[in-house]
C-alpha cells in the first residue's frame, strides 16, 4: 500500500509521458538519424553519411535564400505583431462601452483555423474578382484590378501581415494579463506624485510589462518560425520560391521531391534553432529571486506558516 | 471517545526537522489546546495524529490502537479546518451526512443523526442551502456539525476560529466550549491565539521550534511558566523582561539590573547557588505601579511616552531602566507623554529566569 | 458628454482600424457565400448579392464531399478531445497535487512538447505511422494530434485543480472516503466546469489543426474539413469560391461562437503554462 502511494504520481502522469514520447520523442531521433544518413525517396537509410545532407542543403541557393526569408518573415511578423498588441491591450485594459465586444473581435482570428484564414484571405487578395481590390476601387484608392499574389514582394507583405494580424489575439492576451497585474494604486500613487499620462506609461507601465514582452517575443518567434499553413495555402512558396520558409521548404523536399536527407537535414536545422529560442525562454522566465523561491519551498515545507500566511 | 498518545514523535520534511521528541499525553475527554507561533509545528502535529502528515519517529495511539500507519479514512477522527473545507457542490445536509453515507450507515440512522445535531448547533433552517450562501459562523456551525454527527474519538481543530471576526470570535468560543462540556469528546484544538489557549483548554501545550515548552492548565503555565518563552507567550500585554545579575548574601537576595538598580527578590532554599548568577525579571503589566513625582532623583523614575485608554483601564508605555515597560492599571490614571513616574515592581510577582537558557530560577 | 462615453468614442476610434482588418473577410466569406455562382465571377462587384441564395450551402453539402470532411473532422476532433483528456487529468493531478521528484522536470518536459510544432518533425511523424502502417488512419491523426495537445490540457487541466483546496479532500478522508472516493466525489465535480472547457480548447485546436491533418491523411476520403476546403483552392480548373466560403463559414462560426463564449477562460492555461 504505501509503496504503491510512492509510486502513484508516476503512473499518473505515465500515459501523458508515453504519449508524447512515441508521437513526439521517436520523431525527432528517427529526423536527427535521417539527416546523418543517405535516404532514397522511398525513405530506407542507405549509409552513413555524416554532415553531407548538410553541406548539400547549404549548398542549394534556395535554401540559404529562404533562410534569409524565414528572418525576415519572423522578424516582422513578431515586431510588428508586438508593436500593435501593446497599445491594443492597453486599451482594452481601458472601460469603455462595449468592451467585450471589442476583446471578443480583436481575438476572433484565434479562434479560426490558420488554414481557413488563409483559404478566406486567398479570395479577398484575389486579382480579379476579391473584395480588396473592389474596395480599394471603390474608394478611389487604386484604379484597375492587381494580382497581389503575382507579385513576390506584395505576396510576401501580404502573408506578413496576415501572420501579424493572427499573431496579435494570443499576444494581447498575455499584455492583458500583464496589464491586470499591474495594480491601480500604482497609477494612483504616480499620480499624486504628479506624473503625467506618458510618464505614468514611460515609468510604471513599460517597466512592468517587460517581463510579458520578452516572453511574447520569444513565443511568438517560436510559433511564427513555426508556422505552415498561411504561406502553405496562399503562395505555396511562389513565385518562385521568394515566398518560402523554412518550414515550407523542408515540406516541399520531402513531399514533393522526395529528397529526404536534405529535408532532414533542414528539419534539424531548425529544430536547432527551436532549441536555441526554447532555451532563451526558460532563461528569460527563470527565477530571477533564489531566495524568493527558497521562502516559497520552506512554506510548502512548514505547512503552517502556509495556514498563517492564508489566515 | 479515546484518550489520544504522543511518544517521541519526530517529523522530517527531507533533512529537514519540523518536530523534535514530542511527547503529549491527552486523557479521554480532555480539551487540549496546542498554542505557539508560527511554524512552531503545532499544525504539523495536530496533522499527524489526523494522518495527514506521516509520522517520521516516535508512536501515536488512539486509545490503545497504535495508528501511525492507518489511513485518515479508518481513524476515527473528525477534523474541523481553518477554512471549514465544506464541500461547495453539497447542501448542509449532505456535508454533514457525507462521513455517514461513507460509513454506509442506514437512511434512518442518517436522519436521526442529523436532527440531533442540527438541533444542537441551530441548524434547522440551513440544511438545504449550499456552503456560499451561508455566513462565516454558519459555515463554522456546519464545520462542526459535520464534525458532531459521527460522534468520533476525537475532535482536531486546525485555528478554526482565525477566519472570524472579533466578535463572532469571542462567541464562538464560549459556543465550542460549551459543546465540549455537553459532549465530551476528547479535543486537540491549535491556535496561535494565546487568549483562545487560555479560555478554551483544560490543558495547554506550549510549543515552539518543534519542541514543547511546557504542558500544564492555563493557570499553572500563567503563574509559573516554565520559562521565559512561555512566560513572554501567554498573557497579555506580554510580560516586561529586564536583564541584569543576582546577587545573594545569605537570606538576603537582590537583583540588580545592568543600570545598577536593586530590587529586592524574595528568598527561598537554594538561592545561596544564585548569587553572581546573569538572569532576567519578568514582570507582567499588571504587577507594576506608577506614580507620578516631581522630582527627578528618586532612582525608579521612569518616563512615560505613550498612554492609551480603553475607558476602564490605562496602559503606559514607560521608558524605565533603557527599555521600554508596558504598565496596565486597572483604572483611569491620568498620565501625559513625557511625565515623570516612578516605577514600582510587585517583585512578590516577579518571574526569575536564567539569563542564559531561560529556564525559571524561582 | 459622460467621461465614459467620451472615453469609448476614443477607444472604438483607435481600434477601428483593425477592427475593419479582421472582420473584411469574415464580410467577404458571408456575402460569396450568398451569393450565387452566376454573380460571382461578374467584373461589376458589389459588396451585396443582388439575390441573396442559400444554395451554395446545400451543394457544398451534397456534392463537394463536404459532409464527408466534417464527419471526418468530427470524428477526429472528439477522439483527439477524448484522448488529450483522458491521459491530462491523471497527469494534472499529479503535478497539482503530488510532491514527488522530477515533477519540475515533467514541467519543463512538457514545455518543451509545446515549443516543437510538429512540422518540423513532420517527416519523422510520417515515417513512423508509415512504419506502423497507419498513413490514412484517422486514430493516427488522433494519437498526433493529442500528444501535441497534451500539454495546454495539463496546465489547463491543473490550473482548476489548484484551485480546489487540499483541505477538501483531507476532510473527506478523515470523513471516511477513499483516495478514490474522494476524487470521484469531491474533486472531480468541483473540476469538471474546468475539464470542460479544457475539453472544448482542446476540440477547438484539433478542429483547427492543419499540418497534421494535411500529412498523415493522404487519401481524399479521411480528409478533415480545413484539409478538404483548402484542396478545393488548388485545383487546376476553375475555383468555385461560393461553395468554398459557404463550406468555410459552416467550418469556421459554430467554431469561433465556442471560442468567443470561453475565451476569458483561456488566460489560466497560459499562465500555468509559464506565461506569468
Amino acid at each position: 500500500m504505501k509503496r504503491i502511494g510512492k509510486f502513484s504520481p508516476y503512473l499518473l502522469i505515465a500515459p501523458s509521458f508515453f504519449l508524447s514520447v512515441f508521437v513526439i520523442g521517436y520523431p525527432i531521433f528517427d529526423v536527427v538519424r535521417m539527416s546523418l544518413f543517405k535516404v532514397n525517396r522511398f525513405g530506407k537509410l542507405q549509409k552513413f553519411n555524416g554532415f553531407g545532407n548538410f553541406t548539400k542543403a547549404f549548398s542549394d541557393d534556395v535554401f540559404l535564400q529562404t533562410i534569409g526569408q524565414t528572418a525576415i518573415w519572423t522578424v516582422s511578423v513578431v515586431g510588428g505583431t508586438v508593436l500593435l498588441s501593446i497599445p491594443i491591450a492597453m486599451i482594452l485594459n481601458e472601460d469603455f462601452y462595449g468592451r467585450s465586444v471589442a476583446r471578443t473581435i480583436i481575438l476572433l482570428p484565434w479562434a479560426v483555423s490558420l488554414a481557413m484564414t488563409a483559404v478566406v484571405w486567398t479570395w479577398v487578395v484575389n486579382g480579379d474578382f476579391g473584395t480588396l481590390n473592389m474596395t480599394l476601387n471603390s474608394l478611389g484608392l487604386m484604379d484597375g484590378n492587381y494580382v497581389w499574389l503575382a507579385n513576390a514582394d506584395a505576396a510576401f507583405t501580404i502573408v506578413i501581415l496576415i501572420g501579424i494580424l493572427v499573431s496579435i489575439p494570443f499576444t494581447v492576451t498575455i499584455f492583458l494579463g500583464g496589464l491586470t497585474s499591474i495594480p491601480d494604486t500604482l497609477y494612483e500613487a504616480a499620480m499624486t506624485d504628479g506624473a503625467s499620462g506618458w510618464k505614468r506609461f514611460r515609468y510604471i507601465t513599460m517597466p512592468l510589462l517587460k517581463p510579458f514582452t520578452q516572453i511574447a517575443v520569444v513565443l511568438n518567434v517560436i510559433y511564427v518560425f513555426n508556422s505552415f499553413p498561411l504561406i502553405w495555402i496562399m503562395t505555396n512558396g511562389g513565385p518562385a520560391n521568394q515566398t518560402d520558409i523554412l518550414i515550407t521548404y523542408v515540406y516541399k523536399q520531402a513531399f514533393r521531391f522526395g529528397k529526404l536527407d536534405k529535408a532532414a537535414a533542414g528539419s534539424v536545422v531548425m529544430f536547432a534553432m527551436l532549441v536555441i529560442f526554447t532555451i532563451l525562454y526558460f532563461y528569460i522566465t527563470r527565477d530571477k529571486h533564489p531566495a524568493a523561491k527558497k521562502a516559497k519551498d520552506a512554506d510548502d515545507a512548514v505547512l503552517e506558516d502556509l495556514n498563517v500566511s492564508k489566515a | 471517545m479515546s484518550s489520544i498518545n504522543v511518544m517521541d514523535v519526530a517529523k522530517f520534511y527531507g533533512s529537514q526537522q519540523v518536530l523534535f521528541d514530542v511527547n503529549v499525553s491527552i486523557e479521554h475527554g480532555e480539551f487540549v489546546v496546542l498554542v505557539g507561533p508560527s511554524g512552531c509545528g503545532k499544525s504539523t502535529l495536530l496533522r499527524m495524529i489526523a494522518g495527514l502528515e506521516s509520522v517520521s519517529g516516535g508512536e501515536i495511539l488512539l486509545g490503545d490502537e497504535l495508528i501511525n500507519d492507518v489511513s485518515p479514512q479508518k481513524r476515527d477522527v473528525a477534523m474541523v479546518f481553518q477554512t471549514y473545507a465544506l464541500y461547495p457542490h453539497m447542501t448542509v445536509e449532505e456535508n454533514i451526512l457525507f462521513a455517514l453515507k461513507m460509513r454506509n450507515q442506514s437512511p434512518q440512522r442518517c436522519e436521526v443523526a442529523l436532527k440531533e445535531v442540527s438541533e444542537i448547533l441551530g441548524l434547522g433552517d440551513l440544511l438545504d442551502r449550499y456552503p456560499k450562501q451561508l455566513s462565516g459562523g454558519q459555515r463554522q456551525r456546519v464545520a462542526m456539525g459535520r464534525a458532531i454527527v459521527r460522534n468520533p474519538q476525537a475532535f482536531l481543530f486546525d485555528e478554526p476560529l482565525s477566519n472570524l471576526d472579533a466578535k463572532l470570535r469571542s462567541h464562538m468560543r464560549t459556543e465550542i466550549r460549551g459543546l465540549h462540556q455537553r459532549l465530551g469528546t476528547t479535543s486537540v484544538y491549535v491556535t496561535h491565539d494565546q487568549v483562545e489557549a487560555m479560555t478554551m483548554a483544560d490543558r495547554i501545550v506550549v510549543m515552539n521550534g518543534g519542541r514543547i515548552e511546557q504542558i500544564g492548565t492555563p493557570i499553572e503555565l500563567y503563574d509559573n511558566p516554565a520559562n521565559k518563552f512561555v512566560a513572554g507567550f501567554l498573557g497579555s500585554p506580554t510580560m516586561n523582561f529586564v536583564d541584569g545579575e543576582l546577587r545573594v548574601d545569605g537570606n538576603d537576595a537582590i537583583f540588580v539590573s545592568h543600570q545598577e538598580k536593586k530590587f529586592q527578590v524574595g528568598a527561598h532554599a537554594n538561592m545561596g547557588d544564585l548569587d553572581k548568577r546573569r538572569a532576567t525579571i519578568g514582570i507582567r503589566p499588571q504587577s507594576i505601579t506608577l506614580t507620578p513625582v516631581d522630582s527627578q532623583d528618586d532612582e525608579l523614575v521612569g518616563h512615560v511616552r505613550v498612554v492609551e485608554q480603553t475607558g476602564s483601564e490605562t496602559i503606559s508605555v514607560v521608558d524605565f531602566l533603557d527599555s521600554e515597560i508596558i504598565v496596565q492599571s486597572p483604572r483611569r490614571q491620568l498620565l501625559h507623554p513625557d511625565q515623570a513616574v516612578r516605577v514600582e515592581f510587585d517583585m512578590a510577582a516577579a518571574h526569575m529566569f536564567d539569563a542564559q537558557n531561560g529556564l525559571r530560577l524561582n | 458628454m459622460s467621461p465614459k462615453l467620451k472615453r469609448s468614442l476614443i477607444c472604438w476610434g483607435l481600434l477601428s482600424p483593425i477592427v475593419v482588418v479582421i472582420l473584411f473577410p469574415y464580410l467577404t466569406m458571408l456575402s460569396t457565400a450568398l451569393t450565387a455562382k452566376s454573380e460571382i465571377f461578374v467584373f461589376e462587384k458589389s459588396w451585396f448579392p443582388k439575390v441573396p441564395t442559400l444554395e451554395n450551402f446545400a451543394m457544398v453539402w451534397t456534392e463537394r464531399g463536404f459532409g464527408r470532411a466534417l464527419a471526418n473532422s468530427l470524428y477526429i476532433s472528439i477522439g483527439a478531445t477524448l484522448l488529450s483528456v483522458i491521459v491530462a487529468v491523471p497527469a494534472a493531478y499529479a503535478m497539482s497535487r503530488l510532491h514527488f521528484k522530477g515533477r519540475n522536470a515533467y514541467r519543463i518536459y512538457l514545455l518543451i512538447t509545446q515549443m516543437i510544432s510538429p512540422i518540423v518533425l513532420i517527416i519523422g511523424l510520417f515515417r513512423l505511422f508509415a512504419f506502423l502502417g497507419m498513413v490514412n488512419s484517422m486514430n493516427a491523426l488522433i494519437a498526433a494530434q493529442s500528444a501535441f495537445f497534451m500539454a495546454f490540457a495539463i496546465w489547463m487541466t491543473a490550473s482548476y485543480f489548484d484551485t480546489v483546496p487540499k483541505e477538501l479532500e483531507e476532510a473527506a478522508w478523515l470523513d471516511g472516503a477513499g483516495k478514490f472516493t474522494a476524487f470521484m466525489r469531491v474533486f472531480l465535480p468541483l473540476c469538471l466546469p474546468g475539464i470542460a472547457v479544457t475539453a472544448l480548447f482542446t476540440f477547438i485546436n484539433s478542429w483547427n489543426e492543419y499540418a497534421l491533418a494535411l500529412t498523415l491523411l493522404r487519401d481524399n476520403a479521411s480528409h478533415t474539413v480545413p484539409v478538404a476546403i483548402a484542396f478545393l483552392t488548388g485545383t487546376l480548373y476553375e475555383i468555385e469560391w461560393n461553395l468554398i466560403m459557404a463550406a468555410t463559414f459552416m467550418a469556421t462560426i459554430p467554431v469561433a461562437i465556442i471560442f468567443a463564449s470561453i475565451q476569458r477562460y483561456l488566460i489560466r492555461g497560459l499562465s500555468l503554462g509559464g506565461v506569468k
